[in-house]
């Protein structure tokens, strides 16, 4: 399988920034995912597609702490961290942006932004409020706005900045082109390809297959909780079953 | 027959005591309030109605009796050796309350409902309710049954009656009521008079039961023209201690808002109410936030119990929050649960309903009133006066 | 579906001779005192699976349900109070007739506070609930007759209600008749409404069913046992008053409720009856001189802390450790074990302070206590209920005994 062979290719190199091994998720008798293995090197983009249900959020909520695993280890920069809370998951540079934005709507900009970036110290606030709005120059007019007056587009750019302010070196994304204009999509993954220029890390859960699998430097595909294939994007691209099941054609 | 039965009650209603209705319920619903505030921010962020929150106030009242005993004001000191009550101890004893209510709220939020959190959310109810009673009945065992109420008569130093009037009645109003009572004393005189000339005072002569018809005509008239000085005048009139619970509370809800308004701490509380998941994903420490909700939510039940207990003499036993604790959750309800706002809104239309109710004549209805008026609020907007209609599924 | 046919008819049957049973048996052997607390038992039984059907079944979140057991109680009352004298029906007559009124009084009362249910859910149906029950309580407070001899009737202080009429068999014939109602309204296609209402009302109002009608008739059914079961309690007891009625009640018919499994009626059955007895065997508890029982400070703080230790020990077993089963089920009886050494060594420790071997505690003044402590300890321990889902059928019965059925018989 393409797998194995690459995952030796892998553990030759120096140790993967995020590395999962084993991993078992399960919702009272529902398995959600199952012996799953994973890497995500320092500046690479990573993305992990499948179909509903396949584990791919489950996977991201359990790297962020929101749920805890049955089995298997997740060790990030060589520290193993099944167990940890999310926020101080958080504080060691992994920042997850939720599907579906959740972004706080009773909150103004500024202070959705302001609350990633307020348990750090010393504080940043201004050089990191300065680089969210150099990335997202809507949000800069909008920083006084309540957030949930902000269009569909601007709260996707909201919930990415809110987690770049969290200085983050690994930036998890669930489904960032949820309900997106096609054009929107296309903005917001040539943003996350600048903020991996820029140095960040980044891992995404798309169910746009082929859009991620284009801007990833490497993908794994997610059946039924278990890795199916996984290899450089655009291999997967080119993959017969990858565009038979995801890719419509 | 309904009508008429309206219009006799109407006639009944002494309209010139209103205002100082009125001004009184907005201070019992002060206490209302600041219990209120601490359900809807419990529920805020727990999404959980904290029925043990009226026994962390039974608490606080307890505690407020016990620094007064150790202050001096024992029940068996003769009131003549009593020390002299200061700003100074109603602040410790304000202070000792709110900390042992914090205490106590912080212990049962780490022990009895975190570990439910993940649970179906009745689990955390019935636990609640658990905690209540054990509260409750545990209260019975050990802490002392009904002591005499000496909280009020002896601690409390605001103890005067103030009075304002604030629209004074029409000169011809009152020159009328003065004449009518000179007119009503020389009456009575007059007939005071004429009695010691009557044989029997059961069975007056003509001229006696002239003079008696006088005598009544005049303090008919008495009564007349003073209730309509009392209705042109606004007299207000309120005990010094609910003023001064007023003063307090005021302050309290404010230093809250400016707490959860303009701090880091305020905003990861408005965060973790709105999304717990996403709050944690930002870095806030969700745990932590819950325990300072639950510290500041007991603290203001504690400072309501340690005012109530000592400034309105209520008598303290260990079931001395049950019903305190009901309405002010009705109250949150009522304001919309979660929305602190309407906490305090809340509370203090509980408190004027109430009042009125009692004023009306109906004081065997007062408590009732808070679940009528809540009911009939929630039927017309479901999500509360001020909270949003968004529904949710237990 | 035929073949269900000999077997209701043989429930009925067994239904009705196990009731008839019970009746002699307790007047044959239990003295009048014990009879009550068996009149008692059946009535909670019928509050409990009554609730269960609008807060387990439909999934509404009531928690005054002791308000319709007032209302049934009350409208026997004062329906005694004026009529009995110059009724034509007498005794037992009379009793099912005011069993029927009870109960269409209640369902009115249910028809009344399951309309705002359609519009309000969750908490806030539940806080309105609880609000209906204190508005019944205190109303009924407020009520006082007086009656053209000057007698005062109702108010706080409660009223007589004659005739007494204590029929053991009777108050569990209600109890299995709620009982019946609940099972096949679950097993019929209006109960999988319910339940599909329970799991999601948006989805099952487009799958067609009649939301609103559904919810409120479950809440009416509900009502009306409660209600009957409260003429029973009116008759059996001769008095009533609203101190009987409290908000505590309706907390710990919910909590009957709760502590079986979500919508399960056998679990609701057996916490109906378990919560029901516990305390009643503590308040009964006599040393062996026939004084009342006493504990020491010392045994009762030793015993706390011993407890403490248990459910954290559990917690952990529980939820932490992931070894294999049988280590696991040993880790439960070590700390049970465990649990009562500590409790005795603690107790003896404790008392050489004399502060704490000096108190004594009668042990029925404990009971609501220790009733409180065990409602969150079996939270924390199974919140899931004590019983989940498992219900009572012929099947499983005869699957227990080890009967095996003659198919062939049936078919």
């Amino acid at each position: 399988m393409t797998s194995r062979r690459f995952h030796d290719r892998v553990e030759r190199d120096v140790p993967a920034m995020l590395e999962i091994r084993g991993l078992d998720v399960s919702y009272g008798a529902i398995r959600a995912l199952r012996e799953v293995d994973l890497d995500v090197n320092a500046g690479e983009i990573v993305a992990i597609v499948g179909s509903n249900g396949a584990g791919k959020s489950t996977l991201l909520r359990t790297i962020s702490g929101l749920v805890r695993p049955r089995a298997g280890k997740i060790v990030f920069e060589s520290r193993p961290i099944v167990g940890f809370k999310p926020h101080r998951i958080v504080a060691m540079g992994i920042s997850h942006v939720p599907e579906g934005r959740r972004i706080f709507t009773d909150l103004t900009v500024w202070e959705n932004l302001a609350l990633a970036a307020q348990f750090r110290k010393p504080s940043t606030f201004d050089q990191d409020l300065e680089t969210v709005c150099r990335w997202f120059p809507r949000i800069r007019e909008r920083l006084k706005q309540s957030a949930g007056t902000l269009s569909g587009g601007e709260q996707q750019m909201l919930a990415i900045g809110r987690a770049i302010m969290a200085r983050p070196k690994l930036l998890l994304l669930d489904e960032p082109s949820l309900g997106l204009a096609p054009n929107l999509v296309k903005e917001i993954f040539r943003i996350l390809q600048d903020i991996n220029r820029a140095g960040t890390t980044v891992c995404l859960v798309e169910q746009n297959a082929h859009m991620a699998l284009e801007v990833a430097h490497r993908a794994y595909v997610l059946e039924t909780g278990q890795v199916a294939l996984s290899g450089p994007g655009r291999e997967l691209l080119d993959d017969p079953r990858v565009q038979a099941a995801y890719l419509g054609g | 027959m309904a009508h008429a039965a309206g219009l006799s009650l109407l006639a009944s209603l002494d309209f010139g005591t209103l205002p100082s209705q009125v001004v009184n319920g907005v201070l019992n619903g002060a206490i209302y309030a600041l219990i209120a505030l601490g359900y809807t921010m419990v529920y805020g962020v727990l999404r959980l109605i904290n029925f043990a929150h009226g026994e962390v106030y039974m608490l606080g009242a307890y505690t407020a009796l016990f620094v007064s005993w150790a202050y001096g004001f024992r029940p068996d000191v003769p009131p003549d050796q009593l020390p002299e009550s200061t700003l100074l101890t109603l602040l410790v004893m304000m202070l000792a309350s709110m900390a042992v209510c914090a205490g106590v709220g912080v212990v049962i939020e780490r022990f009895a409902y975190r570990p439910m959190r993940n649970q179906a959310r009745i689990s955390s109810l019935i636990t609640a309710i658990g905690v209540s009673l054990l509260l409750q009945y545990g209260g019975g065992l050990f802490l002392p049954q009904n002591p005499p109420p000496t909280m009020n008569e002896r601690v409390n130093p605001y103890r005067q009656t103030l009075e304002l009037t604030l629209v004074r009645a029409p000169q011809e109003l009152t020159t009328a009521v003065e004449n009518a009572r000179q007119l009503a004393q020389r009456s009575e005189a007059a007939f005071q008079e004429r009695l010691k000339l009557e044989k029997d005072r059961f069975n007056l002569s003509p001229e006696g039961e002239r003079l008696r018809d006088a005598k009544f005509e005049a303090e008919r008239q008495l009564r007349e023209a003073e209730s309509r000085r009392n209705t042109a005048q606004v007299t207000v009139r309120v005990g010094a201690g609910r003023l001064a619970i007023l003063v307090a509370s005021l302050a309290l809800m404010f230093l809250l808002r400016q707490l959860v308004l303009f701090t880091p701490t305020g905003r990861a509380m408005r965060a973790v109410s709105q999304d717990f998941d996403s709050a944690a994903l930002m870095g806030v420490n969700v745990d932590r936030i819950v325990t300072i909700t639950f510290v500041i939510g007991s603290a203001l039940a504690g400072a309501g119990a340690m005012m109530t207990a000592t400034f309105l003499g209520t008598s303290i036993s260990p079931y001395y929050g049950v019903l305190p604790g009901v309405k002010a959750f009705v109250a949150a309800v009522l304001g919309g649960i979660g929305n602190i706002p309407g906490a305090v809104l809340g509370g203090i239309l509980m408190g004027v309903a109430e009042t009125l109710v009692i004023w009306a004549g109906y004081s065997q209805f007062a408590d009732a009133v808070a679940f009528v008026v809540l009911i009939v609020v929630l039927l017309f907007r479901p999500g509360g006066l001020l909270g949003s209609s968004a529904v949710e599924k237990v | 579906m035929h073949k269900a046919v000999p077997i209701r008819a043989a429930s009925i049957v067994l239904g009705l001779l196990g009731c008839w049973g019970l009746d002699l048996l307790c007047r044959a052997f239990l003295r009048d005192s014990e009879q009550r607390l068996v009149v008692l038992a059946g009535l909670y039984v019928t509050l409990a699976v009554s609730l269960n059907l609008i807060n387990g079944i439909a999934g509404q979140f009531s928690i005054g349900h002791a308000a319709f057991y007032q209302i049934g109680a009350y409208t026997a009352g004062y329906l005694a109070f004026f009529f009995y004298l110059q009724s034509p029906l007498q005794g037992v007559g009379w009793l099912l007739a005011m069993l029927a009124l009870g109960m269409a009084t209640a369902a009115l009362a249910g028809l009344v506070v399951g309309l705002p249910s359609l519009r309000l859910r969750g908490d806030y149906l539940a806080i309105v609930t609880l609000g209906f029950g204190e508005i019944i309580r205190i109303v009924v407070q407020a009520i006082d007759l007086t009656t053209p001899a000057g007698e005062q009737v109702g108010g706080a202080l409660g009223m007589s209600v004659e005739p007494r009429i204590r029929i053991v068999g009777l108050v569990w014939l209600f109890a299995l008749a709620a009982i019946a109602v609940s099972r096949n309204l679950c097993k019929s296609s209006h109960g999988l409404a319910l339940l599909s209402i329970r799991e999601d009302e948006i989805a099952s109002a487009a799958m067609g069913v009649q939301v609103a009608k559904m919810k409120v008739a479950a809440f009416m059914i509900g009502s009306a046992f409660a209600g009957g079961a409260g003429v029973l309690l009116a008759h059996s007891e001769s008095f009533i008053s609203p101190s009987m009625f409290p908000m505590d009640l309706s907390f710990i018919v919910l909590t009957m409720v709760v502590l079986r499994g979500s919508g399960a009626i056998t679990g609701s059955v057996v916490a109906a009856l378990t919560l029901f007895y516990v305390p009643e065997y503590l308040r009964g508890l006599k040393a062996a001189d026939g004084t009342a029982l006493t504990v020491t400070g010392a045994t009762l703080v030793g015993w706390i802390l011993a407890v403490i230790a248990a459910v954290v020990a559990v917690r952990w077993i529980a939820y932490q450790y992931r070894g294999p089963r049988k280590t696991r089920l040993a880790g439960y009886a070590a700390t049970f074990f465990g649990a009562l050494l500590v409790g005795r060594a603690l107790g003896w420790a404790f008392s050489f302070f004399p502060a704490l071997s000096g108190a004594s505690y009668e042990v029925q003044k404990l009971r609501m206590v220790i009733f409180a402590a065990s409602l969150i300890i079996i939270m924390l321990l199974r919140p899931e209920g004590v019983l989940g889902r498992h219900e009572f059928s012929w099947d499983w019965l005869a699957r227990a005994l080890r009967i095996r059925r003659p198919r062939e018989a049936v078919g």
